[in-house]
């Protein structure tokens, strides 16, 4: 087991190491002198440039200019931001919160929600499934940005139940302001959630030791409980974890639809901005958090499934 | 169980209406069939048939509802809402079939590569393809947005990149398992080059799932692009899209007017279904053959 964290926690730095030279080299080979910027008020003059060029390390070869900034992002110096001139660390922790209120929240929606739908499409064939599958099939296929304009349109100015914009004050308001802005987030991956667990809990209702529990006359409940969810389990975990990183991906859209102050929306407008250091961290944050997520799936994985240490104790 | 991130589990992932098989045997593709059909001849000759200039703008005129000389109605800055669809069609399919393309073609090569080599060759594979799918596509194509600039290029490059693994991986597992069937090593006896054995006589058997995945992609492709303009980063204005027009309409509801920003999301879901429909229920095709 520890072997295997180990390993695992290998493959991740390696593969954050690989999207770090990414991130790094798509900003520097982007064309523009990243000069401009600084000297955009004016005041470039030959000495003026070569003082900034010292201080930001632009005089330096690639690699070293890439170490130097490999260094301070492990350190925990994300640099400061361009259009705000605050310390990019300020501003995520500012900005993270909300964003990691809402992923959360619409963890809570998909899992529920897509658990729900999809146990009554395996337990009620006929009718109930096929228009289960209509509707879950629709939302697969509805992006969150469509999701979001929509959910607006009728509940928020039509039905007027919800606020538009913004992200509200004290935990009840701040609620309300998440509700839609994660339904909206969470339309899509609730409709894949319900397929596979339709598709898990069906291949486990015909398996054998379902049949045999029945015979047993184990209770109905205690068998959706401990026979057939106890396995279907993992690959929806699995699901949900391949799909967090498109989930986060996804805040930037929700947030900019509903004027949300987090990290996805204040990526938005630092790409418009080319405000390239909030970039960066927001980049490589992101892609850290789905790494992570991955691992510790796979690590859940390890302890839910009894088989996985049996073999191994027996290998010893 | 312990499966690394895209191995076992991505051929489920990738296939969001999996289990569409209640529409009977061959409907699921028909339907999806259709309507891809459908949309991609309103995007082709539809501009053509229908003539108006979706970029003329009749300040006058905005938000005015369906009439004879606009029949969808306008939008916020009186552009004609039928023209703007259709020419958004063009622009919103373009960008994602020219991505799906490019990452089909490298991802066959590279799935190729590995289970054809295998060894270091193959771990190394893995790990550059393992890299790019730990970065969300929608983040890649905000990156790239950001280096270079608006316009379909950065969209288009980050999308390639990003659904290459998803075909790679796909190769390399059904390359595998044509491996261990005697025809290739029959080939091999009678004196055959590996390229001529794995381009004229392996890639034919494998091409029909590669091809019914590269639709699903397709349609992925048709919403993160969507995404991306509706966040500002896709097609540069004033030439619509359909994320674009979404992201106009936004505005729009807040007037009272609901068909700028509705239509394009209902084109946009009805497309994305039904290429989902399409690949899916040929894949499905495909698995019930192979099972006999």
């Amino acid at each position: 087991m520890l072997w295997f964290i180990v390993r695992r926690s290998l493959g991740f730095l390696a593969s954050l190491f690989l999207v770090s030279i990414v991130i790094f080299g798509m900003i520097h080979f982007a064309p523009g002198d990243p000069l401009d910027l600084i000297f955009e008020g004016g005041g470039r003059t030959p000495e003026a440039e070569a003082a900034m060029r010292a201080r930001y390390h632009l005089d330096k070869p690639i690699i070293v200019q890439y170490w130097y900034w490999l260094s301070d992002m492990v350190t925990g110096d994300f640099g400061r931001s361009i259009a705000y001139g605050q310390k990019v660390s300020t501003l995520i922790l500012s900005h993270g919160s909300t964003t990691l209120a809402l992923v959360l929240y619409t963890m809570v929606i998909i899992v529920t929600v897509g658990m729900v739908f999809g146990l009554v499409s395996a337990r009620y064939p006929g009718i109930v499934d096929r228009s289960l599958l209509v509707v879950t099939g629709v939302a697969t296929a509805t992006p969150p940005f469509v999701a979001a304009v929509i959910l607006i349109g009728v509940f928020a100015l039509g039905l007027g139940w919800f606020p538009t914009f913004g992200e509200g004050d004290g935990l009840l308001d701040q609620l309300h302001h998440m509700t839609l802005p994660a339904v909206a987030l969470a339309v899509a991956y609730v409709g894949m959630i319900a397929r596979v667990t339709r598709m898990s809990v069906m291949d486990e209702l015909a398996r054998p030791h379902v049949e045999v529990a029945r015979l047993r006359g184990v209770g109905e409940a205690t068998i959706l409980r401990r026979h057939v969810l106890r396995n279907a389990i993992p690959p929806i975990m699995t699901i949900i974890a391949t799909r967090l990183g498109s989930l986060i991906g996804g805040t930037t859209v929700v947030e900019t639809a509903f004027g949300i102050s987090g990290l996805g929306s204040l990526l938005v407008r630092s790409v418009a901005r080319r405000d390239f250091p909030v970039i960066q961290a927001i980049g490589l944050l992101i892609v850290a958090v789905f790494a992570v997520a991955l691992i510790l799936v796979d690590i859940l994985h390890a302890r839910m499934d009894p088989r996985l240490t049996l073999s191994k104790a027996r290998q010893r | 169980m312990t499966a690394s991130p895209a191995t076992p589990t991505l051929p489920r992932l990738a296939r969001p209406l999996g289990g569409a098989r209640f529409l009977g045997k061959h409907t699921a593709m028909l339907v999806g069939g259709g309507i891809v059909a459908c949309v991609i001849l309103l995007a082709v000759f539809g501009p053509l048939l229908y003539s108006q200039d979706p970029n003329h703008m009749d300040f006058g005129n905005s938000l005015s509802g369906p009439s004879p000389q606009h029949p969808l109605g306008t939008d916020g800055n009186g552009r004609d809402l039928l023209a703007r669809l259709l020419h958004g069609g063009r622009l919103s399919l373009v960008g994602p079939l020219a991505a799906i393309t490019i990452a089909t073609v490298v991802g066959i090569g590279l799935g190729l590569l590995a289970a054809w080599y295998g060894g270091l060759l193959d771990s190394l594979l893995q790990r550059l393809l393992d890299t790019i799918f730990a970065i969300p596509g929608i983040l890649l194509a905000i990156l790239f947005a950001a280096s270079f600039g608006r316009g379909l290029t950065a969209p288009v490059a980050a999308m390639a990149i990003a659904f290459t693994p998803f075909i790679a991986q796909l190769v390399r597992s059904a390359t595998l398992q044509e491996k261990t069937k005697p025809y290739l090593d029959a080939y091999r006896v009678l004196g055959f080059s590996e390229l001529w054995i794995a381009a004229r006589r392996l890639l034919p058997n494998i091409a029909p799932v590669v091809l019914a995945q590269a639709t699903i992609n397709l349609g992925y492709a048709v919403m993160v692009l969507g995404s991306l303009s509706f966040l500002g980063f896709g097609v540069p204005p004033p030439d619509p899209d359909w994320g674009r027009m979404v992201a106009e309409g936004q505005e729009a509801m807040q007037r009272g007017a609901y068909l700028p920003s509705l239509l394009p999301s209902l084109a946009m879901i009805v497309t994305v279904v039904g290429f989902a429909l399409l690949g899916e229920g040929f894949a499905d095709r495909l698995a019930r053959r192979e099972r006999g």
